[in-house]
């Protein structure tokens, strides 16, 4: 018996290839909701849970009867930034449509969207991949419209409980082509994506907040198959590794369900990252028809030209743009000016310190921010200006090595603690005895008493054997704990050892 | 006081102290509960003599015993407010067993703006729910009863407010027209109705029917009293993105500098053939004409004008206003508001829980919602919704066309008098045809109004339909002044 | 043109999350039967190339200031939306576990 996916012959050998849209949710960092009055965004520090239950509502976001939308001036303005940061056409005349299904979280019964003429259309933008991020591909954009979030149900014994506070949030969503081939071609899109949006100001990028959601559309094909294979969509992930992680199992679990013979079936899937697989929703109880209809209480969008130009020239330095200014102003690799980039607070704080620094310095920088610093920080999830760290004290450090007061190890050490404690970096070299010891006359002492306690090492390393320089540089960096300046201690043992 | 007492007549009685707010309240309300035509849903009396006792005091102590009119031109003025429109913290059920127990959080801005001007709300008046229909028979409150005539219907949907200004039991009302629902109940109740430009007047607060076409609108007992309400209404709202930025002209001095000198001269009237054609009643065809013949006399230009698409106007509004109908009724799911049937808490499925509170829609509700969800849904969207947008688009042409040559056209508001109770209620499409002469002035947005000309040999009366081009209420108002005293 | 018969009523009165008895389907059938035909006369106006009148205005979208106004609470501190809710449990509307 021979199986076939797409009129293609298929067994345990052939060769798949994945193929990715993914369609992205920003919620916008406006102060009122899309279309009533009530608040949008939390205030800084705060979280969705802090809020009070439907305290961030009006009768307008509660849909009450008699209620009308009126659309806030400043999320336009954002759905515009976005779209030109993406290179979209930007479509002077847009409009709202109804989308409708029952929710209780959808207060209307239905939401309002832009279905035939969204705001933006026709972008792209390109992707660094490879482990140095030389490679760079470029990934259509479809389209990006302007929509209202739905509200939370939290779940009890028993019953549910509706809460509106997120219910009219404004979004953009940013819908890309399935041009996507790898599960990390779709991370280092979301993390362009995020790293544009963020520093455009447009959204608060609150990944555990849920301002930055992803749908994943994955179908895979055998290689060289011309059509599309049927998609899995993977609602609502909300960090990047997890989408990733999620696809590698849809596109593990698609090719099993191919080669077991059966077919793949067009439906919604939830990820669950603590058992890291896939599940399908329940299933639905009729085909959804969304009745789409432009919404008679919003007349169109219409946007001058001269309003875009002015949105246009007021747009910050992108990320690309920055990657590239950091190249070329500080010397620095590709890969360590996307990284810097890739965030706001991150290119911020690495150009506050360079200032105090000196930019002959920003090399060795860049290397403690990507490192050590920005190692910290990720893991606790949060931003670096939310950090106890501060631009001067990573300038202290860089000249503090730089000057061989310290080593690049004592180095690390301060960072991990300026991460707990902060403080001035003299100090806590002075406190902690992290200076390098460069003085002659402290080191030579210890290096002739170690080469008088290994002799029959110093017999092999005379008659050949160069490694053995390794251990006593060693042995006498122990000896001195460490504090050894490394380049000095290195010449001084090997003029020693050739006696 | 007399039952055809306008807003000025009251304002000069009170200036003579013949009468003050509180007591001309307290005088409606006696007749309210008196009245055994079932016009008001709900009544709010604490908080209008409340509001009533304070105008009066104020009238005294900072007014000098003068209605400040320029300030407060509707000062303690009593106005019926059809149920479709919100009262913060007073019941609004839009006729619908849905909302029984609704009490809104929030004021319609049409509301708030009369409010702000002195105006007293007695109550909520009856109407069609959701204001569908045409006989104000489809209320889950029960029928209103035709002001003079108990055996028919007062028309719909603002039925309550034809019946509740006709049968003097409040100054002027508020109403909404979707497609008629202002005009018609005018006509059939014998009172002036107007139905303002679409954008006009905030439709905040008002119950959706169709969004593209519900408006907000006075009836009232005089064509200047109609002006008044209008005036104090209209403008720009935030809350209302179908607004339109127009200027608000003073139209009660039109009607005022019109009534000084009533003439037509120099007013060219269109007369579209459509809109005489068989199956009009005769002595309603009879009135018209004779009204057009007395403007001609007195110097309008009488012009032929044609409306072709006008058969079409049923179905095109059928289609349209119940597309819009079924989404705006999506919001009835009972979780937020509204009444929430025992049976839906113990659904097994979502789709039950929602048909179980649905269940809370009258029949004809019913039967509009699925007509929208049908004309809406995949498949049919081309050739239902979209094609009706497209006649739609041609109706309005055709009146563009024509006010090209005419300032003001006019016609029959409908095709008879009040019918009987139960006459069309079987007959749904009958009952729709009631409104082919309101529809299309509606499916332009053009305002338009009911003036009452005449009654038929049953003491039934007779409404001239007015309609002018769109924010040409000045127009409108200066025509309908001229046929207010020329038939009176 | 369409047919409208009871299958065509059931599959839309699902859509519209509406219960309709025996008798109700053999009404519907009869008068949005008779409607539709009604409406059928549309198919006799020649309408290509007219844009659809979707809007009530002919003005365009006027924007909202991004400008925080609260709804505020009644006089318990409760949000003052909730005050129709049919239900209400720690200022969340309550529904049926079934559809949450």
């Amino acid at each position: 018996m021979s199986l076939t996916h797409l009129g293609i012959p298929v067994d345990q050998n052939t060769e798949f290839e994945t193929v990715i849209g993914l369609e992205v949710h920003v919620q916008l960092a406006t102060n009122s909701k899309q279309f009533s009055t009530a608040r949008a965004r939390l205030e800084a520090g705060k979280s969705v849970t802090d809020e009070a239950v439907n305290s961030n509502t009006t009768p307008v976001c509660a849909g009450h009867p008699g209620t009308l939308p009126a659309l806030n001036k400043t999320a336009v303005e954002y759905a515009i930034r976005t779209g030109l940061a993406t290179d979209c056409k930007i479509n002077l005349k847009s409009i709202f449509a109804r989308k409708h299904y029952f929710y209780p979280d959808l207060p209307k019964g239905y939401q309002i969207s832009q279905f035939d003429l969204p705001i933006c259309e026709h972008g792209h933008l390109d992707v660094e991949l490879g482990e140095t991020g030389e490679v760079t591909k470029r990934i259509g954009i479809t389209r990006i419209h302007m929509e209202e979030d739905a509200g939370k149900n939290v779940h009890m014994s028993g019953f549910s409980l509706v809460n509106l506070n997120r219910a009219g949030v404004p979004l953009v969503e940013v819908v890309s082509e399935p041009d996507m081939r790898s599960p990390a071609e779709a991370g280092a899109y979301l993390r362009k994506l995020y790293a544009i949006v963020t520093c455009l100001g447009v959204c608060d990028g609150n990944l555990q907040e849920g301002n930055f959601r992803c749908d994943a559309n994955v179908s895979i094909r055998p290689k060289g198959a011309k059509g599309f294979g049927t998609r899995a969509e993977i609602k609502n992930v909300n960090s990047f590794r997890f989408v990733e992680k999620a696809i590698e199992f849809e596109v593990e679990r698609q090719r099993q369900v191919i080669l077991s013979g059966d077919k793949v079936i067009q439906e919604t899937r939830l990820y669950d990252s603590q058992k890291n697989q896939t599940f399908s929703m329940r299933t639905k109880e009729e085909a959804e028809d969304y009745r789409y209809f432009p919404d008679p209480d919003l007349p169109p969008l219409v946007i001058s030209q001269a309003t875009v130009d002015a949105i246009k020239a007021a747009l910050p330095e992108l990320p690309d743009q920055k990657r590239d200014r950091y190249i070329k102003d500080y010397g620095l690799s590709r890969y360590d000016a996307g990284a810097l980039s890739s965030t706001q607070s991150l290119g911020q704080f690495f150009e506050l310190a360079v200032k105090l620094s000196g930019t002959e310095l920003a090399k060795s920088l860049a290397n403690l921010l990507i490192g050590e610093a920005a190692r910290l920080i990720n893991d606790a999830g949060i931003e670096i200006q939310d950090s106890k760290f501060e631009p001067k004290a990573f300038a202290d450090l860089v000249k503090a090595i730089a000057d061989k007061t310290i080593s690049v190890t004592a180095a690390k050490q301060i960072i991990t603690i300026l991460y707990t404690e902060g403080g001035d970096v003299g100090s806590i070299i002075d406190r902690e005895g992290l200076k390098q010891v460069s003085d002659l006359s402290l080191l030579e002492p210890i290096i002739e008493q170690i080469i008088a306690a290994n002799p029959k090492q110093l017999e092999d390393y005379r008659s050949g054997k160069d490694k053995l320089l390794g251990f006593f540089v060693g042995q006498a960096m122990k000896a001195t704990q460490g504090k050894a300046n490394p380049a000095l201690l290195q010449e001084l043992v090997t003029k020693k050892l050739k006696g | 006081m007399s039952n055809t007492k306008t807003i000025r007549e009251i304002h000069d009685a009170f200036d003579a102290g013949i009468t003050n707010p509180l007591a001309l309240t307290q005088a409606f309300y006696s007749k309210i509960d008196q009245s055994k035509h079932n016009a008001f849903i709900t009544l709010c009396k604490d908080r209008a003599l409340k509001q009533a006792e304070q105008l009066t005091q104020d009238l005294k102590s900072k007014h000098g015993g003068k209605v400040p009119r320029g300030t407060h031109p509707l000062y303690g003025i009593p106005l019926g407010i059809k149920d479709v429109l919100t009262m913060d913290g007073v019941r609004t059920t839009a006729a619908s067993k849905m909302l029984d127990n609704y009490i809104s959080p929030y004021t319609a801005t049409a509301v708030q703006k009369l409010e702000n001007a002195g105006a007293i709300s007695l109550g909520k008046l009856n109407m069609d729910e959701f204001a569908m229909g045409s006989s104000n028979e489809n209320s889950a409150y029960g029928n209103v009863l035709h002001p003079t005539h108990p055996d028919r219907v007062p028309g719909g949907s603002s039925g309550g407010s034809g019946t509740a200004v006709a049968a003097d039991l409040c100054v002027a009302a508020l109403g909404t027209d979707t497609g008629g629902s202002i005009r018609l109940p005018a006509s059939f109740c014998g009172i002036v109705g107007m139905k303002p430009t679409y954008g006009r007047i905030s439709r905040y607060g008002q119950i959706a029917f169709a969004s593209s076409l519900d408006q907000i609108g006075p009836m009232t007992k005089s064509v200047e009293d109609a002006a008044l309400l209008t005036q104090v209404m209209s403008g720009v709202d935030m809350y209302d993105s179908t607004t339109a930025d127009q200027p608000v002209e003073d139209w009660v001095k039109v009607v005022r500098d019109t009534a000084a000198n009533p003439s037509p001269q120099g007013m060219r009237i269109g007369v579209p053939k459509e809109y005489f054609i068989d199956g009009i009643d005769s002595e309603v065809r009879q009135a018209i004409e004779d009204t057009i013949e007395k403007l001609k006399a007195q110097g309008a230009e009488i012009v032929p004008v044609s409306l072709p698409h006008t058969e079409y106007a049923v179905a095109t509004y059928y289609v349209v206003a119940v597309s819009e109908a079924s989404s705006n009724l999506s919001r009835y799911d009972g979780v937020r508001f509204g009444v929430r049937p025992k049976a839906a808490m113990e659904a097994g499925s979502p789709a039950e829980f929602y048909k179980k509170v649905r269940a809370n829609f009258g029949a004809e509700v019913k039967r509009r919602i699925i007509l929208g969800t049908f004309a809406l849904s995949s498949g049919y969207y081309d050739a239902y919704y979209r094609k009706a947008g497209q006649v739609r688009r041609l109706m309005r042409n055709d009146f563009e066309a024509a006010f090209k040559n005419v300032d003001v056209i006019v016609s029959p508001v409908a095709p008879t008098t009040a019918f009987k109770i139960g006459e069309k209620a079987k007959n749904p499409l009958q009952m729709y045809l009631t409104d082919i002469f309101t529809i299309p002035a509606s499916m332009a947005g053009l305002p338009a109004m009911s003036v009452p000309v005449a009654k038929d040999h049953q003491g039934l009366s007779i409404g001239m339909h007015l309609i002018a081009p769109r924010f040409k209420e000045g127009v409108l108002l200066k025509a309908a002044t001229i046929v207010e005293r020329i038939s009176s | 043109m369409i047919e409208v018969n009871e299958g065509l009523i059931r599959k839309v009165a699902e859509l519209s999350r509406l219960e309709l008895n025996e008798q109700e389907i053999q009404e519907y059938v009869k008068s949005i039967g008779d409607i539709l035909k009604h409406v059928d006369q549309l198919s006799q106006v020649n309408t290509d190339g007219i844009e659809p009148m979707v809007y009530g205005v002919d003005d365009t979208l006027r924007l909202r200031p991004d400008e925080v106004i609260e709804f505020g609470t009644d006089e318990h501190g409760k949000p003052k939306v909730l005050s129709s809710a049919p239900e209400v449990m720690d200022d969340g509307y309550k529904v049926p576990q079934i559809i949450g």
